[in-house]
């Protein structure tokens, strides 16, 4: 019965859901504090970090 | 790419490619995170990429000599948008836009002023951030180009008088089919403390307008102190 609730679900209240239940899970990460992945994102360094390295093939 | 990146103030970064400044490709960005409620955030990104064809010493001398009358400007402006959904995923969101142009003399034959320089793009970046263990980050992202224009140099003829056609180059703009340049990527980031490892799957890389379709590896080792 619940899996036939989601399957005639709207797609968009499927993955609300999914995301709603996930994020009840714990992850023992900090990198959502002050380690944020600095690019591709929103966010910055932290005043006064520096970040330095080398790569091959970016993605532009 | 050699990657310097600095936080200069609060919520404030700029940065440079350095690989890209050592063979005379001049470049700087800066980012500003104007607003943060702490699970959604936005920011303002600016850059300025310059070279004059004199300091691209990967060309000859008699090439950089002829070019040398050139400046080329790159100017991308963007905004960029995220939402932290769970502590172990994000969701971003970046409208981005690019200016490029050129400023001096470009003589007959250049290969610049044959091929034409200079326009305008307009493109979009989603990206999902995922953490699913301790140090380490999943990223799944795209580059999608919305909307890109350049202006070429091509050849025009008029019949000004019945069997008298005079012809010259104009400066045209010239709308381009950017459909099939998407590019997508994968990585997976592994940190350790201050060491960063981030490994990266690459798929239809863009250079310039060319696309290259085959699935490129990528690696990339960074400090964050």
């Amino acid at each position: 019965m619940f899996r036939d609730h989601l399957m005639n679900s709207a797609p968009a209240a499927t993955v609300a859901f999914f995301l709603f239940f996930l994020s009840a899970c714990p992850v023992h990460t900090d990198w959502n504090g002050t380690r944020k992945i600095t690019d591709y994102t929103a966010y910055t360094l932290n005043e006064g970090e520096a970040r330095a390295g080398v790569g091959v093939v970016g993605t532009g | 790419m050699i990657r310097a990146e600095y936080g200069i103030y609060k919520d404030a970064e700029i940065g440079t490619n350095a690989a890209h400044d050592a063979i005379g490709v001049v470049n700087l960005y800066g980012k500003y995170m104007f607003y943060s409620t702490g699970d959604f955030s936005f920011s303002a990104n600016l850059g300025l990429k310059w070279f004059n064809p004199k300091n691209f010493w990967i060309l000859s001398a008699e090439k950089r000599d002829e070019l040398s009358a050139v400046n080329v400007y790159m100017i991308p402006v963007a905004l960029t948008g995220s939402y932290v959904a769970a502590d172990w995923i994000g969701l971003h969101l970046r409208l981005g836009y690019t200016f490029s142009t050129v400023d001096g003399a470009l003589s007959e034959g250049d290969a610049l002023a044959e091929g034409g320089v200079g326009g305008h793009e307009v493109f979009l970046q989603p990206a999902l951030t995922m953490y699913p263990l301790e140090g380490v980050a999943v990223i799944l992202g795209a580059q999608l180009p919305v909307y890109s224009g350049v202006y070429v140099n091509t050849y025009a003829e008029t019949e000004v008088y019945p069997g008298v056609v005079a012809g010259g180059k104009v400066k045209e703009f010239q709308k381009l089919d950017v459909k099939e340049m998407n590019t997508l990527y994968l990585a997976v980031q592994l940190c350790w403390g201050s060491l960063n490892l981030r490994l990266t799957a690459t798929k239809g890389l863009r250079f310039f307008n060319e696309h290259i379709k085959t699935v490129l590896p990528g690696a990339e080792v960074f400090w964050r102190f």
